[in-house]
């Protein structure tokens, strides 16, 4: 696993992805900040942060691996030295790190604009906020069993789908789960029951099917 | 080497098998058909790639079950499309086989980058057969112990073609090592395959050594109504005469008024396949 890991990251390294990606958040960022200043809210301590956390992860992930009209996980890596599990587990432990990571780069940065946003999130926001963007992951990791075309094209769909959802009505909807689940955890819990049900379903598929 | 036996894979529309091959150590083993025959759900199961209904693949004594990654870690592949990230350039692409490879050999790889003079340049940049030299090389590069080569010729010019084929020679000379090659271009098998095998609709027709076929199969050529008594594979008229394909041995035709022509693997191939749709026979 460690093997295969460093493999991804020396992937990442080569084909600049990670840099791609910052440049990339670094636009999703001013956009959002500027449309959440223009909309002139005055408290942002529910939207704010689990909002930037989905607009955060999901372009990332797009940009880090995407590899054009190649899936690497359905002739590449699998004809390289190393087992099914090993490719599963370690694409899903890369993802896993990146989202992890970007979750701690919106907490920071909600932290950072609060005086001027009143953006820094309560535990019910952190909750939800973590639990949608699990939900995003799983979702998005299904993606491994298309081919690299379609791929690609479902990922420009969800990404330019949520970005627009999310910036427009993303307020809204953190608001209304926060009013379904209004200590938060509880929507976390189920976010994690059903993102790690499909990652075990796409785990069943990926090691079972024809690549 | 490699061992398959009774394999057998069904999809909607097609069916392959069951299959069964032997590959020995430091042979070379064509695999041909037409378009659709199987070859490449073959190589595909051979890789792991697909898993087979029914049948088991062996490979250097071993199976997938239990040892998928020295397996893998021994064969070297290359198939017909591009599988390397497209955007990388070949010496960035190099860098992850290395990682991933414990038998890396980088003075193998440079020698050949030089002898087959790869730009550098993005993989999707290169021409299809700058490509399959590049995925060819690599395969070369961390001696594997088996080469597995879905249609490596296409796209490539005469010289080069040429070159990677006294490349395939040398790299089976010392003996413990074997080359499994689909190809549509018959003529580069004549040239360095010493096995044969031939599937057609999913089926196996023949696995056979060449010497073996230059001495079982040839072209007969003669009048229409001599030919049609003669136990042939597939026939073809001509203005002037009819010809086919014979198999068996040449001293039974002793008296019949026939010209006997060595067959090439296209003429076999050719008449094998016309000989499904017409009674070879009547």
């Amino acid at each position: 696993m460690i093997h295969f890991l460093k493999l991804e990251w020396q992937t990442m390294i080569e084909e600049k992805s990670i840099k791609k990606a910052f440049s990339f958040l670094l636009f999703y960022f001013i956009f959002f900040v500027g449309f959440t200043v223009y909309v002139g809210k005055n408290d942002n301590s529910y939207g704010f942060f689990p909002v930037l956390a989905t607009l955060f992860f999901l372009p990332i992930i797009i940009l880090i691996f995407e590899t054009g009209q190649t899936n690497p996980l359905r002739r590449l890596l699998p004809s390289l030295p190393f087992t099914r599990a090993e490719i599963f587990w370690g694409r899903t432990l890369s993802k896993l790190i990146i989202w992890l990571s970007t979750l701690l780069a919106s907490y920071l940065l909600s932290l950072a604009l609060d005086s001027f946003l009143s953006s820094k999130p309560g535990p019910t926001a952190v909750f939800i906020a973590i639990g949608l963007s699990f939900i995003f992951l799983s979702l998005e990791h299904l993606l491994i069993l298309l081919s690299g075309k379609t791929a690609t094209l479902v990922r420009s769909g969800l990404s330019g789908g949520t970005m627009g959802l999310f910036i427009s009505s993303g307020h809204v909807i953190i608001q209304t789960l926060a009013e379904l689940f209004p200590k938060g955890y509880t929507f976390m819990a189920g976010s994690f029951l059903l993102g790690g049900i499909l990652i075990l379903i796409n785990k069943t598929i990926y090691e079972r099917r024809a690549l | 080497m490699l061992k398959i036996n009774q394999v057998e894979k069904t999809y909607p529309k097609f069916h392959l098998g069951p299959v069964s091959l032997t590959l020995p150590e430091g042979y070379i083993m064509g695999l041909v058909g037409e378009n659709g025959a199987g070859k490449s759900t073959l190589i595909y199961t051979i890789m792991n790639l697909l898993h087979p209904e029914s049948g088991d693949v062996s490979i250097f004594g071993m199976d997938y079950k239990t040892s998928e990654v020295p397996i893998k870690e021994q064969i070297g592949f290359v198939y017909e499309e591009n599988s390397f990230y497209e955007n990388l350039k070949p010496a960035a692409m190099a860098r992850l086989l290395k990682l991933s490879y414990k038998n890396w050999d980088e003075q193998t790889y440079l020698r050949l980058m030089n002898q087959f003079s790869i730009p550098e340049k993005p993989l999707k940049k290169l021409s299809k057969g700058q490509r399959g030299m590049f995925h060819f090389i690599a395969a070369l590069s961390h001696q594997a112990r088996l080469l597995i080569l879905d249609e490596p010729t296409v796209g490539l010019d005469p010289i080069v073609r040429r070159e990677i084929l006294d490349e395939l020679r040398r790299y089976v000379e010392p003996g413990n090592r074997s080359i499994l090659f689909s190809t549509h271009i018959t003529s580069d098998l004549e040239q360095i395959a010493d096995l044969i095998t031939f599937i057609h609709k999913g089926k196996v027709l023949f696995s056979k050594d060449v010497e073996d076929l230059r001495e079982s199969y040839h072209i007969l050529k003669g009048s229409p109504e001599t030919m049609n008594h003669l136990p042939l594979l597939g026939k073809q008229m001509k203005k002037t005469h009819t010809q086919g394909l014979y198999e068996g041995e040449l001293g039974v035709l002793e008296g019949v008024e026939v010209e006997v022509e060595p067959a090439t693997l296209e003429d076999i191939m050719f008449f094998m396949k016309r000989g499904d749709i017409n009674d070879p026979f009547s």
